[in-house]
């Protein structure tokens, strides 16, 4: 018997040591932001908008980062309505296209602690075209939860929204994006 | 009428037909609005929107539409936009040896720009004199090129660019300095603006009818924006006529704090040297504006300004403080009314109570 239990055993155990280095966190969506910024020429203005959240999971797996993160696009506000509508109406078309989602497809961290401009590349579908970023994280543990600030640019073009254009101001194709998430183990 | 005059000077604010205070909502340059790179004047079609979605209490984009949308101008506004304003003014001055007030007509005019390709051609006329008579002299004029997104050249007659663009052009950063009401001058300048930067330098030569008799005059404003909604400045002037020779160089900024939370902030030195006399004087002014818009359309604000003329003498010391708030009801309207506080000891040993209400219609 002692046998049969010894190998049964080494099993289970090497299979928790592989559960024990793959950890699962989770959005707490209510401290998580999402910020944009556009530049309109001629005057340049700034145009920042935020939402809260993404909400999504990540996969820290011997230091290999994989997840996904959705935004619901009719939480988007950049603090004026008249331009609030016509973004979620006319170019990003939340009615036909309501959510974004980004999936990291390739992030590794050598240590899960703290780093900082660690580039990415992901998969971002917007306005239900698929293009990849890629951008750079930072990240800190703040005990069992962790802190992380992501930027990546995107052009508008890429994913087929119109370049947004009013009475004369006309908004750059390219688009900064910040995302400061906290995750928690789920 | 004399009275007045001096009552109007110590006005620490009046009129409103630019509002650099929008840096809350990221408008970082006046362009986004206003035909003119300085601000104020005629408005741009986007300009009129903000007006009735941002900045009033009530109204519709058809309503903040030239003549309340009366004329289909958005037939022609790709090359022709059209604008005036009409200000007038009841204060309320009161001290110990004082107590005074009048209703005054402070502008009148009517603003038209032409555009073709990257060309402007813009003209304002009309001005009410120390009379109080309305007459159609033509007070601002300017071509301007704008040569890419990012630099633009213009040349006429106009206020060169220098320290906060406010429109309340009888503060003392305005009217001592030389940039108030109808200072407009003989001017070139150039304007490179990113969405980090704006630069823009000026050569410029005040008219013989004008306070600073044919000053020629450079000067150069330099703006950086940070975190979006912050916009220090710094400015230097240097000019010249047969009666003196002046520099002045000056800090500002525009600070957004939140999307309702702004201060408008500058403060400037002076130094003259007068050529009869062979004496130099130095003056200091100071200008400052804290609001916030408790409602839509409803700015509380907190005004203070200070001149100081002669650095070495603390009696020509005028300086003012008070609370304010500023209406706007529908497009095309606003009210805005005041008091203070003034200290000037020249005039008066005790402080004084100066309050006003602001009418302003814009076409």
């Amino acid at each position: 018997m002692k046998r049969i239990y010894f190998p049964v055993i080494t099993i289970l155990v090497g299979l928790s040591q592989l559960a024990f280095a793959s950890t699962k966190l989770v959005t707490q969506d209510e401290k998580s932001h999402l910020e944009f910024l556009a530049i309109g020429r001629p005057a340049m203005i700034r145009i920042k908008g935020e939402a809260k959240g993404p909400h999504g999971n990540v996969d820290l797996n011997d230091g290999k980062v994989t997840g996904k993160f959705t935004l619901k696009l009719d939480d988007l506000s950049t603090g004026i309505d008249m331009r609030d509508r016509h973004m979620k109406e006319k170019y990003l078309e939340t009615q036909k296209a309501p959510v974004a989602e980004l999936s990291i497809d390739n992030l590794s961290l050598k240590n899960l602690n703290k780093v900082s401009d660690v580039p990415f590349e992901g998969t971002l579908n917007l306005h239900n075209v698929s293009k990849k970023v890629s951008g750079i994280v930072s990240m800190e543990t703040e005990g069992s939860n962790k802190q992380v600030d992501a930027n990546f640019k995107l052009h508008l073009s890429d994913f087929g929204i119109s370049i947004p254009s009013y009475a004369g101001l006309t908004v750059a194709d390219e688009v900064q994006v910040t995302l400061k998430i906290e995750l928690k183990p789920e | 009428m004399k009275l007045i005059a001096i009552l109007l000077i110590f006005l620490g604010t009046c009129t409103a037909h630019a509002f650099p205070e929008m840096i809350r909502y990221g408008y970082v340059n006046c362009t986004a609005c206003h035909v003119s790179p300085a601000g104020g004047g005629v408005l741009t079609p986007y300009g009129r929107g903000l007006s009735s979605e941002v900045l009033s209490t009530w109204g519709s984009e058809k309503e903040a539409q030239f003549l309340h949308g009366a004329l289909p101008m958005e037939k022609v506004q790709d090359w022709l936009l059209v604008g005036g304003d009409y200000r007038g003014l009841q204060y309320h001055y009161e001290n110990d040896k004082v107590k005074d007030g009048e209703w005054i007509n402070m502008q009148g005019l009517i603003e038209a720009a032409v555009k073709f390709k990257n060309w402007t051609l813009n003209i304002a006329a009309g001005k009410f004199d120390q009379e109080g008579v309305w007459t159609p002299e033509t007070t601002r004029y300017y071509v301007m090129d704008q040569i890419n997104d990012y630099v633009s050249a213009r040349v006429g007659r106009f206020i060169p660019q220098f320290g906060l663009n406010i429109p309340e052009h009888i503060s003392p950063t305005r009217e001592f300095l030389g940039f108030g009401a109808y200072d407009e001058r003989d001017a070139a300048e150039l304007q490179y603006a990113d969405e980090n930067w704006t630069t823009t330098a000026s050569y410029s030569k005040a008219p013989s009818d004008h306070p600073d008799s044919d000053e020629t005059a450079v000067s150069i404003r330099v703006e950086k924006v940070f975190a979006d909604t912050f916009k220090p400045g710094f400015s230097a002037w240097r000019g010249e006529n047969n009666q003196f020779s002046r520099q002045i160089y000056g800090l500002h900024g525009l600070f957004g704090f939140t999307k309702k939370l702004f201060l408008l902030s500058e403060v400037d030195w002076q130094e003259q040297h007068l050529k009869s006399s062979h004496t130099i004087q130095h003056s200091a002014v100071a200008y400052q504006k804290l609001g916030y818009e408790l409602y839509k359309g409803v700015v509380g604000l907190c005004l203070a300004d200070g001149e100081l003329s002669t650095l070495e003498d603390p009696a020509t010391q005028i300086y003012h403080y008070g609370l304010g708030v500023q209406f706007f009801p529908r497009p095309h309207f606003e009210i805005e009314t005041a008091w203070t506080l003034e200290h000037a000891p020249q005039t008066t040993s005790v402080e004084s109570n100066y309050a006003w209400i602001l009418l302003h219609y814009y076409l």
